[in-house]
């Protein structure tokens, strides 16, 4: 186990730059994802910390040593691959052992360790096949099991689960914790998946374009975004943006746009202060959006009405995309409203969970 | 129920003109292997029989008896299996570490120089004869197993290069990644995990290099003189004398002298086995 330090670290590929100035502490024994669009660069950064991809420039740090120039086989990590991986010539036995035989481990105990992580991933009976006689969820088992006989200071995981099928992404997400919470090993995992990242990790990175946009717990994340960026992309379905303005009138502030007008509470009307007579992008989630059916006891004048455009079913909630004006808004609703296609009807918004983004930098004001 | 009703008419017809044309194909090829043997195997005087006899009527082996006993047949043999081998082995080894090279790492210059091997390719091999000559003659290395070896890896090394540089390139680059990351250096991962996954390109390769060092005359007439040193394709010409032709003996000789391609190939063909990446990657 270590802890990995990633100081001002930057890779350019030709003339595009893959990562800007990316620095981390990552803690012994954290999980520790890193997540954002395809090309965001988070799988360079991986490889980087792997030793894959030289850095440009910038300083990787495993536990105490420097390691920008140490080969990856020396850096005493294990990776497990979106795509696996596994070496097709080799039985899962010898695909598990090859690191330790490398190694020079003496071949009981190399026999006891590969058999009892076998156990562990319930492929003992697996051992003698060939990758080519596997399904996917059992080589995605292998290729975990590669890394585990290792017994290697840092995990670093790319995608692992992305292959899978959602059943059995589900099942895994939980067996990788639960191995997570036995090994006590420092991990670092690559995912666009953002329910992976809000489920499985101590903390979040998002990235984007290179750029590391927050680093934070989950949950921090969920409901503090730094930016719109980050607002967006971290939740399923995604937040809802409107393009507002901030008026003040009767000594309370309204966040206005074609078609409603809505009562900011009085406690954040200081941080929005200066933002009153302004442009603003008002931020959403669709759980704060409720229909008026079933909610009571709603703060006033933070109600409108939108014609309801396609409902979504989705047995513990409903998904209701509708359209205010020029508006289009998704809201989760409890099962029990009753709403169709084409109806319109009356919305609340819970006014406390809402956020405020500046325009231009988009950084968040509240 | 025939199997007829499965196919409609025009699929066993278009098969049948297939399997003609393969038919066709295979005796043009195997004809003249045939009438080799054949031939080795008749008297002198039976060779000139019109119409030709397609059984020897008094079949006898004294063209061979006399090519062993009388010829330096069994030197020219060895000489070219000597050639020939050293050729194949060497040219495997620089041509999988160049394909390698080329094929799964990355390093400035990796266009360049693998489109340059190619672009000497481009030169015939005649223009090749005359500074070779020179470039052998200097090294003394006229008339010697290694001078003819080095003519021969000037044209095996480069395209065999780039028929493995392919083969490599069929390796998914994270199998090749893993192998790092497990602990293995630039060269095991090579030698452990990507030679192994490619054996059907080595079997090809092998089998091209042998061939073309095996059956080459060129390079073989010009760089070795000692009747002791000639390969098999050069002493065989020494039975068409200026006044006479043996084509008995060289029938004979000529018929030993294609056994070992199909021995090679016997061997080797076990290796062309399609899909040995399989199971890598999802």
């Amino acid at each position: 186990m270590a802890t990995v330090r990633l100081k001002e670290v930057s890779k350019v590929f030709g003339k595009v730059m893959a990562v800007k100035k990316f620095s981390l502490n990552i803690g012994d024994g954290e999980f520790i994802i890193l997540v954002g669009p395809s090309g965001c660069g988070k799988t360079t950064t991986l490889r980087s910390i792997a030793g894959l991809e030289e850095v440009t420039s910038g300083e990787i740090y495993i536990g105490e040593r420097l390691v920008n120039d140490v080969p990856p086989k020396n850096r005493d990590i294990a990776m497990v691959f979106q795509n696996y991986a596994l070496y097709p010539h080799m039985n899962v036995y010898r695909n598990m052992s090859f690191g330790l035989r490398l190694r020079k481990v003496p071949k009981d105990e190399i026999d006891k360790i590969v058999k009892r992580t076998a156990e562990l991933l319930g492929i003992r009976e697996l051992l003698d096949r060939k990758p080519k006689e596997l399904s996917g969820g059992q080589r995605q088992r292998v290729a975990l099991g590669r890394a585990i006989v290792r017994n290697p200071k840092v995990f670093l995981f790319d995608e692992p689960l992305s292959n899978l099928d959602a059943k059995l992404r589900i099942a895994m997400r939980a067996e990788l914790l639960d191995l997570h919470t036995r090994l006590k090993t420092t991990t670092i995992y690559v995912t666009h998946d953002q329910l992976e990242a809000m489920t499985m990790g101590d903390r979040i990175v998002v990235m984007n374009e290179g750029l590391i946009q927050q680093v934070d717990p989950p949950e921090q994340v969920y409901n503090h975004p730094v930016n719109k960026y980050v607002a967006g992309f971290i939740g399923s379905p995604s937040m809802n943006f409107l393009d507002c303005s901030l008026v003040k009138k009767n000594g309370n502030v309204y966040v206005t746009s074609k078609g409603f007008s809505l009562r900011m509470p009085p406690e954040s009307i200081k941080k929005i202060e200066k933002y009153i007579n302004k442009e603003v992008v008002l931020g959403i989630r669709p759980e704060l959006l409720d229909c008026t059916q079933t909610v009571k006891d709603f703060a006033p004048e933070t109600t409108f009405k939108a014609s309801v455009w396609v409902i979504e079913p989705l047995g513990s909630e409903k998904l209701c995309h509708m359209k205010s004006e020029d508006n289009a808004l998704v809201s989760r609703l409890d099962p029990k409203v009753i709403l169709k296609a084409g109806d319109t009807s009356e919305f609340c918004v819970n006014m406390e969970g809402i956020h405020i983004f500046d325009p231009e930098t988009e950084e968040t004001v509240l | 129920m025939s199997t007829k009703g499965y196919f409609p008419a025009w699929v066993w017809w278009t098969r049948l003109l297939a399997y003609l044309l393969l038919v066709v194909v295979a005796v043009v090829v195997i004809f003249p292997i045939f009438w080799m043997l054949i031939s080795s195997l008749k008297f002198t005087q039976e060779l000139f029989v019109k119409p030709p006899t397609w059984i020897p009527q008094r079949p006898t082996l004294s063209n061979y008896i006399s090519i062993f006993k009388d010829s330096l047949f069994l030197r020219y043999f060895l000489n070219s299996l000597v050639v020939s081998l050293t050729t194949t082995v060497i040219t495997i080894i620089i041509a999988s570490l160049a394909g390698y090279g080329w094929g799964k790492t990355n390093f400035a210059g990796k266009r360049a120089t693998s489109l340059f091997v190619l672009v000497s390719q481009m030169f015939p091999l005649v223009v090749l004869v005359i500074p070779l000559f020179q470039i052998l003659r200097r090294l003394l290395l006229l008339n010697t197993y290694p001078g003819l070896v080095l003519a021969y890896l000037t044209y095996t090394i480069p395209l065999s290069s780039w028929l493995l540089k392919g083969f490599f390139q069929e390796i998914p680059g994270e199998v090749i990644d893993s192998a790092r990351v497990d602990g293995c250096s630039h060269l095991t991962s090579f030698l452990r995990i990507a030679l192994p996954l490619i054996r059907p390109g080595i079997a090809a390769t092998v089998i091209y290099c042998f061939i073309m060092a095996w059956q080459e005359f060129f390079f073989a007439l010009s760089f070795m003189f000692d009747d002791e040193m000639k390969t098999l394709t050069v002493g065989i010409l020494g039975f068409m004398g200026q006044y006479k032709v043996s084509w008995g003996q060289l029938m004979a000789a000529s018929f030993l002298s294609v056994l070992p391609t199909a021995v090679a190939f016997f061997f080797v063909q076990k290796h062309f086995v399609a899909g040995l990446t399989r199971g890598a990657i999802k």
